[in-house]
Parts: C-alpha cells; sequence; structure tokens
C-alpha cells in the first residue's frame, strides 16, 4: 500500500507543479488554451488517482476544478483575477492535502467548492455530484433502479410504431429477419450509464438492424433513463446468441427477449462484415509508425540512493584498507588488482553521485508563484527572471538550499524592489527585476539572487549596528563597505526599519548564511545604493564525499575540509605575539589569529612546550585563522558521517565523522563554528 | 476503504492475455499492471500517452490495451482511432473517469470494446477481460 502512496504523492506533486505552473502563465495570458489544457489534463489525473486511492477529499476538490477548466475551454467561464485566486487556493489545499495523505488529516474544502460553483456562475453541470466520486461506486447508483419513474417511458409493451418504423418491421420481415423486443437491465453498480447503453446498441447492431429504442438513442446518451431499457432490433440470430452478446457487456444485470415477429427465411449479410470491411480498407490507408520510445527513466525511492551512497562510502572506506593493508604487508602481487577495484570504485562512486543530481529546477519552479503571492501582497510589480534552472545538485543540498533561498527572494523583493510610485519617480522601469540565476563552475554550483531595487547602503547599515550594540561607532567606521555589507550575516541584525510580516525578522540573512556554510558553501554579498544588490551563494556539488587535510593533535587524527584549507606553514613558537590576550602571528605582513586546537577541542594531557608549530591556514568568509597541530598527515577523501542523532547534534565544532583506512574515527572539524 | 486492495481474484490461469496499458499517470498505471499480473496476465508493454501506444501497438501486438482518455501528446481517442485503423482488429478498453460519458460513448462508437471507469477495482478489471477476450 505504502508503494502505491509513495508513487502516488510524487506523481501527484508533479501534477500540482504543472497546475501552478499553468496557472501562472494563465495569469499572464488569459487566452492562451495550452495552459487551460495542461490544467484540465493535470486536475483530471490527480482526479482520477486520488479516487482510486480513496482519497476523497482530493478527488472533489480536483474535480470542481476539472469541471471549471472545462468551462474556462469552452468559454463558458472567462479568467478573471478572482477566478485565478480561487484557483491559487485551490492549489494550496490540495498541496497540503497530497502533503497529509500519511496522516489523515481532515481539511474541509468547502468554502473553495462553494467558490469554485459560484465561479462556475451556478451553470456547474447537472446530475453528477462530486461528493460520490470517491465513496464508491455503490453511491451512485439512484434512488429506485427497480421499477421505473414517470417521467420516461420505460415499458416497451406499449410502443407505438411511426410509419417508417412499421415500414421496417415489414422490410425486416420480408427480408427473412425476425423482430425482437430485448429489454436490458443495467447492473445497479453501473457509473456511465449512457456509454454502457451506447456499448449495448453497438454489439446489437452488429446482430442486425435496430429499429427503434426506448427511451430514444438521443435520451440514452444523455443519460435521460433509469437502469432499464428497450430495443427493437430486426435480426437473424437467435436468442441464445443475442443474449449472450449481450451478456459479453460487463455491468449488466438481466436481459428478457421476447418475439415481435418472426420469421424463418434467411437473407443477407450484416452489418458486422460491413464495418470490418470498411475498417480494413482504412487500415490499407494507414502507414505504420516504425520509432519506437523506450523506458528511459525509473523511479526510485530517495532512500535507496542515500543506502546506495551510503553503501559506496563503506566501500571506498574499504577499498582505502585494503590499500593500507597490502602496503604494509608490501604485497606486491595485489597492486594490479587493487588499482583496478580503484578505479571501480571511483567509477561507482561517480555514478551514484550522477544519479542523485536533481535538475534544480525542482527549487526554482515554485518561486514564480511566490514572487507572485509576495508582489501582489505587497502592490510592487516584480518580473522574476530564472535561468540555468537546468544546473544540476546533490539531492541533499538541493533540499537544503530552498529555505535560503525563499529568505534571499522575499528580501529582494520586500526590501530591494521600490513600490511602483517611487520607480517612476525615480525613472526606473515601473516593473522591478529580480533575477534567480545557477551555474556550474567546476565542483561547485553559483546561484546568484539580484534585483534592481534600492540596494543597501553601506553608511546606513553601519549605522544600524553602532544603533542595535552590535559594534560602536568608532569599530563601525573602520569597517570597509564590503564589510559593512556583511553586517547583514550578524545574527540580531535586521535591515529593514520596520518589520513586516514576510521578513526582517532579523534571522533571515543570518540563518542564510549558517545554511549555506554547513553545507559547505559560501555566501557573497555586493550592492550599489539605489540600483540593486546581488547575492552570490558557492554550493558544492555533492556533500557527502570531501576531499579532506588530516591532521593529528593530541594523538588523535582529524580531518579539516581542504576547501577551507590555505597553506600550512611552520612557525616558531617565538614569533607568537599576543593581542588582546589572543595569539597571534604575524605571517606576509597580515596578522593572523592563531588557535590552539588541543585547547579548544579540550585534548586530555599536556600540551607539549615545541618550539617549532605547525599551522594549517583556513580561510572561511575572508576570515583567516590558523590551527596549531601536531602533524601533518596527507590530503585523503572522505566519507561524511554526520552526527546527527540527538546526543551529538548540538555538539559544535564538528561537521561529523568518518572512518578511516585503518578502520578508527576521525572527527571532521566544522570551520564554520571554530572561527 | 481503497478501492485498489482488492485481493487476488480466483482467475483462470489459461487465459493469460497479452495487455498494454496505456495511461499518463505512473500511478495508474501501477494499479492496472498490480491487477493485472496478480491473475495471471501478462503486461507486455506501458504507454505514456497516445502516440506512445500507436507507436507500440504495431511492436507489441497486444490482445488487449488498456486505454486512458484525457492524455498529453495524443488523447485516448485519438490513439484508439489510429490502432483501429491500423488493426481493425484491435482490442481496446476505456478508462474513463466519471463525467467523460461523451468521449466514452464516441469510443465505443470508433470500435472501442468495452470500458472500465476510474476508480476501477480488480473485480471490475478482471470482469471486463473475461467478456472482451
Amino acid at each position: 500500500m505504502s508503494e502505491y502512496k509513495d508513487i502516488f504523492k510524487a506523481e501527484s506533486e508533479e501534477h500540482l507543479q504543472h497546475l501552478n505552473e499553468s496557472l501562472l502563465g494563465l495569469e499572464q495570458n488569459p487566452r492562451e488554451i495550452e495552459y487551460i489544457n495542461t490544467m484540465f489534463r493535470s486536475a483530471h489525473t490527480l482526479k482520477g488517482m486520488s479516487a482510486t486511492m480513496g482519497f476523497s477529499t482530493i478527488a472533489e476538490l480536483t474535480h470542481e476544478m476539472e469541471n471549471l477548466m472545462d468551462m474556462v475551454r469552452k468559454c463558458q467561464v472567462t479568467v478573471s483575477d478572482s477566478l485565478i485566486d480561487i484557483l491559487f487556493e485551490c492549489l494550496d489545499t490540495l498541496e497540503a492535502l497530497v502533503e497529509s495523505v500519511d496522516s489523515n488529516k481532515e481539511v474541509n474544502i468547502s468554502h473553495l467548492q462553494a467558490s469554485l460553483i459560484q465561479a462556475m456562475e451556478g451553470t456547474i453541470c447537472a446530475g453528477e455530484t462530486i461528493s460520490t466520486i470517491a465513496n464508491g461506486l455503490a453511491e451512485m447508483v439512484p434512488a429506485g433502479t427497480e421499477g421505473s419513474s414517470g417521467a420516461v417511458p420505460e415499458a416497451a409493451t406499449h410502443i407505438r410504431f411511426s410509419d417508417t418504423e412499421n415500414e421496417s418491421i415489414e422490410t425486416a420481415h420480408e427480408d427473412g429477419n425476425r423482430v425482437v423486443e430485448i429489454k436490458v437491465v443495467l447492473d445497479p453498480s453501473c457509473v456511465l450509464k449512457s456509454a454502457r447503453s451506447t456499448l449495448v446498441l453497438i454489439n446489437l447492431s452488429k446482430m442486425g438492424k435496430i429499429i427503434r429504442c426506448v427511451p430514444s438513442e438521443a435520451d440514452l446518451e444523455d443519460e435521460k433513463f433509469n437502469m432499464e431499457f428497450t430495443v427493437i432490433l430486426a435480426t437473424k440470430e437467435d436468442d441464445p446468441s443475442i443474449t449472450g452478446a449481450i451478456r459479453r457487456i460487463s455491468e449488466i444485470k438481466a436481459v428478457d427477449i421476447s418475439p415481435l415477429y418472426t420469421c424463418e427465411t434467411d437473407g443477407s449479410e450484416t452489418r458486422e462484415k460491413e464495418s470490418v470491411e470498411e475498417r480494413q480498407q482504412c487500415a490499407s490507408a494507414v502507414k505504420r509508425s516504425e520509432s519506437v520510445k523506450s523506458i528511459q527513466s525509473v523511479r526510485v525511492n530517495i532512500e535507496r540512493l542515500d543506502n546506495l551512497m551510503n553503501l559506496v562510502g563503506e566501500l571506498i572506506i574499504n577499498k582505502i584498507r585494503l590499500n593500507q593493508l597490502a602496503s604494509d604487508l608490501n604485497a606486491k602481487s595485489l597492486d594490479e588488482s587493487l588499482a583496478n577495484l580503484d578505479r571501480l570504485t571511483n567509477e561507482i562512486q561517480n555514478e551514484v553521485m550522477e544519479s542523485r543530481m536533481v535538475p534544480i529546477d525542482q527549487v526554482f519552479s515554485r518561486f514564480p508563484r511566490m514572487i507572485r503571492d509576495l508582489a501582489k501582497h505587497e502592490g510592487k510589480q516584480v518580473n522574476l527572471v530564472i535561468e540555468g534552472k537546468e544546473i544540476e545538485l546533490d539531492r541533499t543540498v538541493l533540499d537544503e538550499i530552498g529555505d535560503p533561498l525563499v529568505h534571499l527572494l522575499r528580501n529582494a523583493v520586500d526590501h530591494g524592489i521600490e513600490t511602483v510610485e517611487e520607480r517612476i519617480k525615480l525613472g526606473k522601469p515601473a516593473a522591478g527585476f529580480v533575477g534567480l540565476s545557477a551555474s556550474r563552475q567546476r565542483n561547485s554550483v553559483i546561484i546568484e539572487v539580484e534585483d534592481d531595487g534600492k540596494g543597501m547602503d553601506p553608511v546606513h547599515l553601519r549605522g544600524i549596528a553602532v544603533k542595535k550594540g552590535i559594534m560602536n561607532r568608532e569599530e563601525a567606521d573602520k569597517l570597509s563597505d564590503t564589510d559593512a555589507l556583511n553586517l547583514i550575516f550578524v545574527a540580531g541584525f535586521s535591515g529593514a526599519k520596520t518589520i513586516t510580516d514576510i521578513s526582517g525578522r532579523g534571522v533571515g540573512m543570518d540563518a542564510v548564511k549558517t545554511k549555506i556554510e554547513a553545507l559547505g558553501g559560501t555566501v557573497k554579498v555586493s550592492s550599489v545604493p539605489g540600483s540593486g544588490s546581488s547575492i552570490k551563494l558557492q554550493l558544492p556539488l555533492t556533500v557527502a564525499i570531501i576531499q579532506s587535510l588530516m591532521v593529528t593533535i593530541a594523538g588523535e587524527t582529524y580531518a579539516i575540509p581542504l576547501a577551507n584549507v590555505v597553506r600550512d606553514v611552520g612557525i616558531k613558537a617565538r614569533d607568537i605575539k599576543t593581542i588582546e590576550g589572543k595569539e597571534v602571528i604575524l605571517l606576509r605582513g597580515e596578522v593572523l589569529p592563531l588557535l590552539r586546537l588541543c585547547d579548544v577541542l579540550q585534548c586530555p594531557g599536556e600540551a607539549e612546550k615545541k618550539e617549532n608549530l605547525i599551522v594549517v591556514v583556513v580561510e572561511r568568509m575572508g576570515n583567516s585563522i590558523g590551527f596549531v597541530v601536531d602533524q601533518l598527515l596527507g590530503q585523503q577523501e572522505v566519507i561524511i558521517k554526520t552526527l546527527d542523532n540527538k546526543l551529538l547534534k548540538n555538539t559544535r565544532g564538528f561537521a561529523g565523522a568518518t572512518i578511516l583506512g585503518d578502520g578508527s574515527v576521525a572527527l571532521i572539524l566544522d570551520i564554520a563554528t571554530l572561527i | 476503504m481503497c478501492n485498489i486492495c482488492t485481493p487476488t481474484i480466483k482467475g483462470d490461469t489459461d487465459n493469460m492475455a497479452k495487455i498494454m496499458i496505456v495511461d499518463d499517470a505512473a500511478f495508474m498505471r501501477m494499479v492496472i499492471k498490480d491487477i493485472l499480473k496478480k491473475n495471471g496476465h501478462e503486461v507486455v508493454a506501458e504507454c505514456v500517452d497516445g502516440l506512445d501506444a500507436v507507436q507500440k501497438y504495431p511492436q507489441f501486438k497486444p490482445e488487449l490495451v488498456f486505454m486512458d482518455i484525457v492524455m498529453p501528446n495524443m488523447e485516448g481517442i485519438d490513439a484508439l482511432k489510429k490502432i483501429m485503423q491500423m488493426d481493425p482488429s484491435a482490442r481496446i478498453v476505456m478508462c474513463s473517469s466519471i463525467g467523460q460519458q461523451s468521449v466514452v460513448t464516441d469510443a465505443l462508437k470508433s470500435g472501442a470494446l468495452d470500458f472500465i471507469v476510474k476508480p476501477f477495482d480488480a473485480a471490475k478489471v478482471l470482469e471486463v477481460i473475461g467478456k472482451v477476450i
């Protein structure tokens, strides 16, 4: 069952995305039929899927949406702003419903249904009450299936034939046919009665000539009948074969045949043969298409990919161990197969990494809607331009960057873009520009959020920092313009003059920076007052495996992410100076703060007083610091095992742990929290 | 209770049919496929839209086609007509939702043998197979 649920959810989300995109398109372009069609199709598919799963609320809502889109398609309803708003609300509700299918949470959709029906201006098609769709077929049965009700004549016994019909009966008789009255009763569970009756008529017409239907064929097609109808048929077939032919149709409860006229002579060909001949003629004219598409992708559960990644990690660890053992044993005969193993594991690793890559569009695609809502809410006009949505990222990274990007985009609209009046006064185009772009640079992906709004003024930012007590005036004045811009990343700093409900809670940029750095990425901000800001995120392609510099501190091995390492230097203890109680060293004319890792990490044992010290210089967001370590072991690829259980989650200073070639565990230093 | 959790209906294994499923929703394909497989039928091809179905039909020559109606690229009704042109003896069963009477009627007139209505259960699907094959 859960298997169904997973695929149901995944596919529903895709359809919701289509709906969202099309609705956004429709808002811009209310006459574009392709958007309307796509929405109709997606709503329809969702309806079928949810009804099959028994999710009646989703089925009901999508049914109404489908009806509405159908009416839009037929130009019975015009696309208005309020209609778009209602539909957006529907999509939000659907999203919540799909999200909560596990929890069986009740969501009330009656007000939405009311709005939808109102939008359809009371012209909703009669005869279909949506509440019944998913509740099972039994409820589809109209009351009183047995025994006909007044308006529609059901009993054929009193049929009065017209002159033409009488003539047909006579001709049939002369041609050697018998004329029979066939009463067909449909099964109470039958849903599409009209289609079912059509099928009966089609099958009967293959066996002879239909002279008359009661109710009429048109009424049958319009479902203007209860569960039974009567057909007068001129045929050469005997009763059992007619009964058999109708019985072969599903959802037939009873067939009753009684003769109207009988005849014994033989006659000509049946309709069936004619129709088959016609079709064959057509078939010869059709060219067969020869290209065949094969299945190009399969859906895999994320968990499987995670497991695979983990297994590859273990495999690499074992490979490293094996390499180490081979070199310990000096076993030359193993060299070739080890080299092969090396190559193969690398290939597997690359393949697995590739399979975990998903287009960044999966995150980007929800932003047009968000920006639209935001702009509308603030009375601003915003053009969101998205570029590079085909760029791929590891899904672990992708999962994490959604919220930071939301913050950045909200800030751009909320704080960046001016109101329409202001923009016109400033000679800018009325609609503000917000750009969201992704591009690949070697082993990282750059995501940039830019706007052409009012930008950030370093002078103003310095002022805020002083006012909020983050630093005194003197310190603030010393900051370079770039550093002043970086103030926005300081916890407790909010640039907004007034706090709105959208952004400016003073946690945003701080949280963005922490999140991106936790992923091993960096954030850079630039801004020109009056003409806009840009924030650049640099993200690693994957977070599961990193290149590290292995060091020992107090006998323990640690890994420092190589991305942060600038260089290592040897220094003399006597060169260390103390500024404000902190150890620093002058390196190439710059003051470098020193951090004795054995102190920070509270390594047991007395630190040796050595004259020659090894310092690893690491850099983070333009800040450099030197770590004093005991020994450098070399560079190595390590698999990150996160410390995400309850006990270790709040440990600061470590990004995770890894297993080394000899089976021992090494901690990975988290530079962001150490600096 | 969900409609797809129907237990295996005791099937006639001699009547194993080669079946092609056409539906743009992978979910629906999976539902039908599971019902068919559990009851000894063979799903020879799955198509994602009408176009796909028209291309795959001559290649797989299925004994029976389950054809969804609302699909991108080519709707079920058009695919039905194309396949019927190629092979007048094609056996096609339409998979419809509530509210598509007219399309289903049209499909039946164009040669579809029968139809099932979503949400369908195993019993209905098997009944239809039993009737048309």
